[in-house]
């Protein structure tokens, strides 16, 4: 852990005055939180202190080791935004070294200003897989302006939280309990039932609204979609009937007419976005069997200037389902080698077989069914990286490819590790915002 | 177009919607509307269709729907194959046109069907006379489709195909050539296809749109319904339409001001959107929506050759008013102003400011101008106050109101007199719920989503289970939708009676197997012998009665509880209760 302590330290100290008043949240939740968790209350009262009497000198895994009940800040970045790379972060450095916390944890995200919506989602698969398979017990404390802070700050944080509930994250995260309420500090229950008209992100136009964003937003293309049945009883297998039901409302919504007209692209390019970019996307996640949990979600990134559409699940990952296809393609049979597994297998390699899935004609169907397929991914990056000049990230067993300028180039390669089963589809399109119509 | 020779029979093929349900599973997302669907379209106007494609031909034309029946196909090719083989093959030339608008596809679902219609389906399907007439939502998807582009490029294409998509883009690709891109006109394409008649139109927004009804208090007037705009013109056949009907409003003008103003801010958006994408280039078109930036130009008449407001549904016509004013006043060059609505109310005003007001649909209701004149408001009926659209939404508590319920039977004319339950017993009057559910059934979907909601909170019930047979069966249909349950499970009368304290019928299969719990439906309670015997049946099956949810009731809050306390006390809820039994109404 040394090497990420040091570099938190230093961050810690840049960001010492919003971090003080992220410490004094942290003492008013402890003097007014009931968290009937098991039966106990919270007891930050050790931990609170140690915050309060050692600012600057912040060790969090101290800190963490000694409250039975343990606050995990969720660190953004300098300016607040949360994405993949904190999402790593945060999963990797912090979540992990508390998931045998018997008394739960709370998930403390009140200094994010503003998410990348593939770090929002791939949160939701992480987070199902803490609670379902490691038994994690934990909250949310998600952002939200209070009076105690400064007019810009408290407006940033006005801004998250009402993204959050334009987005509907609050669907996303009924795929891990189904009364989203629960999973929240008691501060919060109500959060995403706030009245209309919010102040951030509204359904109706607003001079300082983009209209890109304003037509996504008004024709509910922003909100996050879930293609499982999360029923009673907990989430169903990812139903061909949600995919289809998803892909018709996307098409019907022509959003190539939006892109169109709100940002420049040529209609018959643009059409490409909704009715093959992303009903690829959304047929693909029938590739990866086992998926319980699969999300959709578009957003746009103000910095970037970029359109960003995720898709992502909780199914076998992509290397897996096509490694003994890649083994038949090298020359090699899978008796020969042995089984795959993403926690032996050097991530290199995994990165290989994951690219391998990219290419022309190469699917995990057998027999009759293999012929002439294998196309979902390609179409995907081809389209993404070649006909819309963005770019491609695919996150599946730990490594990270990113396809950018030509789809035939071979991707950057990383490491992204996560220690739950799933898959994530990243696309960026870039756009020149037009001035509205 | 290079003519073919002259065909000899046009085969028009659809594929079955009995089929819809296994096409979903491969990937083949049917359309929410049926515009394309044979009986729903205009089978005239594929005769326009092969014209604009260069296939004039006075051919025999028939229609086939393809339909896998019983037999089950593991791959979608195979569907695919098995079409092409069970054509019939005339002696000579035919044009097979197949017809896919009815399905949202993708380059891979594209890859499957050429895989069928190409590769797998015997050779001599389809020969060098024929011509294959491909209907498609996106073009592209064919030629995206690697599958595709290789049985071209390789010489296995045995025939000639044509591609023609909803945005009038079309490709020919013939054996050993090169495709060839061109452009159909969609009045001469599309438009035939469609039944583009307002009364059509008109039956698509009372039938087929998710409906709001009740009592409510606009700005300048009172009405009693709300339509989802967004849904509706989401259908092929009505944007077609509005856009038809905008297009003839123009009257040839090409530099176009559209501004936009109403409620229903998401369909205005969406409408200035998708007219500017379509008629551009050829019409030059700023869109701006007035209530983002309400500023017009002064010079205004100087820059464009007219003006168009834009609104969703016209009632006093005051919302619309200051805005033509406005562009009137500021008219120097005396340009064409006027306004497009997609609906209207029959007692609307038919100019605004001087304007003619343009409006696709005329709805057969008035609205009322005021309190005193509100017919609603000497009724007394719960009163929805709207500022914005969601407020149309809002079902109050008191809903379904008696008036709510006999409007919707007289209007139906769902009412039978002196007829039979189905338990023989003689009843004054009976409802009928077939009709009312094929008439209303939208609007009462929004009124059993919110009494599920209220009395159901996060719970999804496994099943829903009813007696088989009509009428409980079509209410049992509607609640599953309405509350997104897929198992409706439907009980034969004679079992229901077979029940005994020792357990169901001996020797049945127990149809409620897997689903632990059940939401009871039934669409009325006279009685209530039937729902009574429903809840033994599936205690006696081991499933757990979450409650019931019936149409509308003849018990009075007393009868009730003892059922209520077979249920463990579960909710019991009617939408509407007939007022005293002891009439035996």
């Amino acid at each position: 852990m040394q090497p990420t302590v040091v570099p938190a330290f230093l961050t810690l100290l840049a960001l010492q005055p919003p971090l003080q008043r992220g410490l004094d949240r942290v003492v008013r939740i402890r003097q007014h939180l009931h968290f009937p968790l098991g039966g106990h209350r919270a007891h930050l009262a050790t931990g609170v202190e140690a915050y309060a009497d050692r600012p600057g000198q912040l060790d969090r895994k101290t800190t963490m080791s000694i409250s039975s009940n343990t606050h995990l800040y969720a660190q953004p970045s300098r300016a607040g935004f949360f994405g993949l790379s904190q999402l790593q972060s945060f999963t990797h450095d912090v979540i992990e070294g508390h998931l045998d916390a018997k008394e739960g944890v709370f998930l403390d995200f009140s200094a994010v200003k503003v998410w990348d919506v593939a770090a929002l989602l791939w949160l939701v698969v992480a987070l199902h897989h803490y609670r379902r398979n490691k038994g994690l017990a934990f909250l949310m404390q998600l952002p939200e302006g209070t009076h105690a802070l400064p007019g810009d700050n408290r407006e940033a944080l006005d801004k998250s939280a009402d993204y959050l509930r334009r987005w509907r994250f609050d669907r996303a995260l009924q795929n891990i309990d189904i009364d989203v309420d629960r999973l929240l500090v008691p501060e919060q229950r109500g959060y995403f039932s706030p009245p209309e008209p919010r102040k951030y992100y509204r359904d109706q136009p607003v001079e300082t609204q983009p209209g890109l964003l304003q037509s996504l937003i008004s024709r509910r293309l922003a909100e996050i979609r879930s293609l499982a049945d999360a029923g009673f009883g907990g989430s169903a297998l990812i139903s061909p009937q949600s995919i289809s039901a998803c892909v018709r409302e996307f098409q019907a919504e022509r959003i190539g007419d939006i892109l169109a007209v709100q940002c420049g692209i040529e209609k018959r390019t643009a059409d490409l976005f909704g009715d093959h970019l992303l009903t690829e996307a959304l047929l693909n996640v029938q590739e990866h069997p086992n998926a319980s949990v699969a999300l959709v979600g578009i957003s746009v990134m103000g910095n970037t200037n970029e359109l960003i559409l995720t898709v992502v699940d909780n199914g076998d990952s992509i290397p897996s389902t096509i490694y003994e296809r890649y083994l038949k393609d090298h020359g090699s049979s899978s008796d020969k080698r042995p089984a795959y597994s993403r926690h032996t297998m050097p991530a290199s390699d995994r990165a290989t077989i994951a690219d391998h899935a990219t290419k022309r004609g190469v699917t995990r169907k057998k027999g009759a069914e293999a012929q002439k397929a294998g196309m979902g991914l390609t179409y995907i990056k081809e389209d993404a990286v070649d006909t819309f000049h963005g770019k491609l990230w695919i996150i599946t067993d730990s490594i990270g490819l990113r396809y950018k300028k030509r789809a035939s180039d071979p991707p950057e390669r990383r490491e992204w590790y996560h220690s739950w089963p799933g898959n994530l589809v990243r696309i960026a399109v870039p756009l020149a915002i037009a001035d509205p119509l | 177009m290079v003519p073919q020779s002259p065909l000899q029979e046009v085969i028009v093929v659809d594929l079955d919607p009995g089929d819809s349900q296994f096409l979903i599973e491969f990937g083949f997302s049917p359309t929410q509307s049926t515009s394309w669907r044979p009986g729903e379209r205009n089978e005239a106007g594929f005769e326009s269709l092969l014209r604009s494609c260069g296939l004039a031909s006075t051919a025999l034309m028939s229609q086939r729907s393809f339909g896998a029946g019983l037999k089950r196909h593991a791959l979608p090719e195979a569907y695919f194959a098995d079409l092409a083989n069970d054509l019939p093959i005339p002696a000579g030339p035919r044009a097979v046109v197949l017809n896919l608008m009815p399905f949202h596809l993708s380059a891979t679902r594209m890859d499957k069907v050429a895989k069928g219609l190409f590769l797998l389906a015997k050779k001599s399907g389809f020969r060098p006379s024929d011509v294959l007439l491909i209907l498609v939502r996106n073009l592209d998807w064919l030629l995206k489709s690697r599958v595709f582009t290789e049985i071209h490029s390789s010489a296995q294409l045995s025939c000639s195909v044509v591609a023609v998509d909803l945005r009038c883009y079309g490709s020919e690709f013939r054996p050993g050539k090169e495709p060839r891109a061109f452009e159909v006109q969609r009045e001469e394409a599309i438009w035939p296809l469609l039944q583009l008649e307002g009364r059509r139109i008109y039956h698509s927004l009372i039938r087929e749109t998710n409906s709001y009804i009740g009592h409510f208090a606009l700005p300048h007037s009172h009405v009693r319904t709300h339509y989802d705009l967004a849904e509706f013109i989401r259908y092929d056949h009505v944007w077609e339409y509005l856009l038809g009907t905008f297009n003839r409003l123009l009257g040839g003008a090409e530099r176009l001001l559209l501004l936009g103003v109403g409620m229903e801010l998401r369909v205005i958006q969406q409408m200035g959107e998708q007219f500017k994408a379509v008629l551009e280039p050829r019409i030059s078109m700023t869109f701006r929506n007035l209530s983002v930036d309400p500023a017009i130009e002064e010079d205004w008449s100087n820059q464009y050759e007219m003006a168009v407001v834009v609104t969703d549904i016209v009632n006093t016509g005051n919302t619309v008013k200051p805005w033509v004013e406005k562009l009137d006043s500021s008219n120097t060059a005396k340009k064409r102003v006027a306004v497009f609505a997609v609906a209207c109310m029959q007692n609307s005003p038919t100019e605004i400011g001087g304007v003619t007001v343009s409006a696709a649909l005329r709805i057969k209701r008035d609205f009322y101008p005021s309190r005193q004149e509100c017919k609603l408001c000497l009724l007394e009926q719960p009163i929805v106050k709207v500022e914005t659209v969601e407020d149309f939404r809002r079902v109050t508590p008191e809903q379904l109101t008696p008036f709510d319920f006999w409007e919707m039977v007289k209007d139906a004319q769902a009412l039978a007199r002196d007829a039979l339950d189905p338990q023989g017993r003689p009843l004054t009057y009976r409802v009928d719920t077939a009709r009312l559910v094929s008439r209303y059934g939208s609007w009462l979907a929004n009124v059993i989503r919110r009494r599920f909601r209220d009395h159901w909170p996060n719970i999804t019930p496994a099943a829903i289970c009813t007696v088989r047979g009509e009428p409980g069966a079509m209410f049992a249909d509607l609640v599953a939708r309405a509350i997104g349950v897929r198992k409706v499970i439907g009980i034969d009368r004679s079992d229901l009676r077979r029940v005994t304290a020792a357990g169901g019928p001996p020797g049945a299969d127990n149809p409620l197997s897997g689903s632990l719990t059940v939401l009871l439906v039934d669409d009325g309670i006279n009685y209530g012998h039937t729902l009574r015997s429903l809840i033994r049946f599936c205690q006696a099956a081991g499933s757990v009665v979450l409650g019931a949810l019936v149409l509308d009731s003849r018990l009075a809050e007393s009868e009730k509880l003892p059922i209520r306390t077979e249920m463990g006390l579960s909710p019991l809820q009617s939408l509407y209760d007939w007022p005293a039994r002891g009439r035996r109404l």
